[in-house]
């Protein structure tokens, strides 16, 4: 390992450091977490002096053709075809337009950069919502839940055998929807209450 | 079931930021787009901030993230926050833009501001808190980070400037932000 970073850590940071020490400090934290964790502490300093400003539609639209894979109709179709029968277009249709960071967000970049998959949530009740998970492939990988409902659920799943609790579906008009990011969880349960209403789970591996 | 407290709400998003940063370190494609949708102003800010032009800022985001993305590796969740990590990426290689510019923009920012300008006024500092942190700095400390900070000068540029050791004005930069991390970590408390 090379010397530790020491107080360069601070100066990377501030951008005062000359190009061969910053590749220097690169090289370092790639293997060293305590230079590393000292380095993240100054640049969380100096990230807090930031003005935030809001880039046009146009840098929108280049980060998405820059960061997404090419999407082969055989990927878009699912999606398509998932949208409108989860009532999802009308959200696709404003994402240029959305500035707000949300879960909501997260979930469209994940669904049109993964190859994913959907299984049902089967009622345990007569009142239980229409409702699918969308889940990305992988053993752990991103869970998306949408219902025709308003009302906002309580998400429960099992992890590693484990009840979780993974919060309540955000509820928008006469749609629900809840974005895991990333969890190993294959059963979903949607609560109402402490009643469980329905239950989905990813078929076997 | 309880309805969600605030907590819970609050440690809902903390985990969802925690799993973007191990799946931006995992390379997963969605989590760089997901970064960029997250962290969108923060970047355009700091590129803004130093390059004070619309263009010029927005090509520096996009060249980093895209290169971020074609290299992968450069963050470990064990760096802290991926939103800090991408701030200062952009933020430096503004910086570096702006040095091999000299003949446009360097000119126009370079210049110390008037001696009666607050250094850390409502141009540049994010909150409230970094302003008053800034000014419980001692005055060689506010005038260092000042130099580094917006003028985007290298150590080795503001030892010249000033006529002190290079040993010395890293420390002082050094100690400077460190002073402003535990001023502003004691005003926010406990996480």
């Amino acid at each position: 390992m090379t010397q530790h970073i020491g107080e360069d850590a601070e100066l990377y940071a501030l951008g005062a450091l000359d190009p061969g020490e910053a590749r220097a400090v690169d090289e370092h934290v790639r293997t060293c977490d305590a230079c590393a964790a000292r380095l993240g502490e100054a640049e969380a300093a100096v990230s807090a002096a930031i003005v935030p400003a809001e880039p046009s539609l146009s840098l929108d639209r280049r980060m998405r053709t820059a960061l997404r894979a090419p999407l082969p109709w055989a990927r878009i179709a699912p999606l398509l075809a998932a949208s409108f029968v989860l009532g999802l277009l009308p959200f696709f249709a404003a994402l240029p337009a959305r500035h707000d960071t949300s879960q909501h967000d997260l979930a469209v970049a994940a669904l049109v950069n993964s190859h994913f998959a959907h299984v049902p949530f089967a009622a345990l009740s007569p009142d239980a919502p229409k409702a699918k998970l969308l889940y990305g492939r992988g053993v752990q990988s991103w869970r998306f839940i949408v219902a025709q409902t308003g009302r906002a659920y309580r998400v429960r799943g099992i992890v590693d055998g484990r009840e979780t609790d993974f919060g309540t579906l955000q509820v928008n008009g006469a749609s629900a929807e809840l974005f895991v990011p990333q969890t190993r969880a294959r059963v979903f349960e949607l609560y109402d209450g402490s009643r469980e209403v329905s239950r989905s789970e990813i078929p076997g591996r | 079931m309880d309805a969600p407290t605030s907590a819970n709400t609050r440690s809902a998003s903390d985990a969802q930021t925690r799993a973007l940063e191990q799946a931006f370190a995992a390379h997963e494609a969605w989590a760089y787009e997901a970064a960029y949708v997250s962290y969108r102003r923060t970047l355009y800010g700091a590129a803004y901030g130093v390059l004070a032009d619309a263009q010029l800022s927005e090509d520096c985001v996009h060249d980093v993230l895209v290169r971020l993305w074609q290299r992968s590796g450069e963050y470990r969740p064990a760096r802290g926050r991926l939103e800090a990590f991408l701030a200062v990426c952009v933020r430096n290689e503004a910086l570096s833009r702006r040095r091999r510019d000299n003949n446009r923009l360097r000119i126009a920012r370079s210049a110390p501001p008037p001696a009666e300008a607050d250094p850390f006024d409502d141009r540049y500092a994010g909150s409230l808190d970094v302003r008053d942190a800034v000014r419980g700095l001692s005055q060689p400390q506010q005038h260092t980070l000042q130099m580094a900070y917006f003028e985007g000068l290298t150590h080795e540029e503001i030892a010249k400037r000033l006529g002190e050791p290079v040993g010395t004005i890293k420390s002082r930069l050094s100690n400077a932000l460190k002073s402003l991390r535990r001023t502003m970590g004691a005003k926010k408390g406990p996480a």
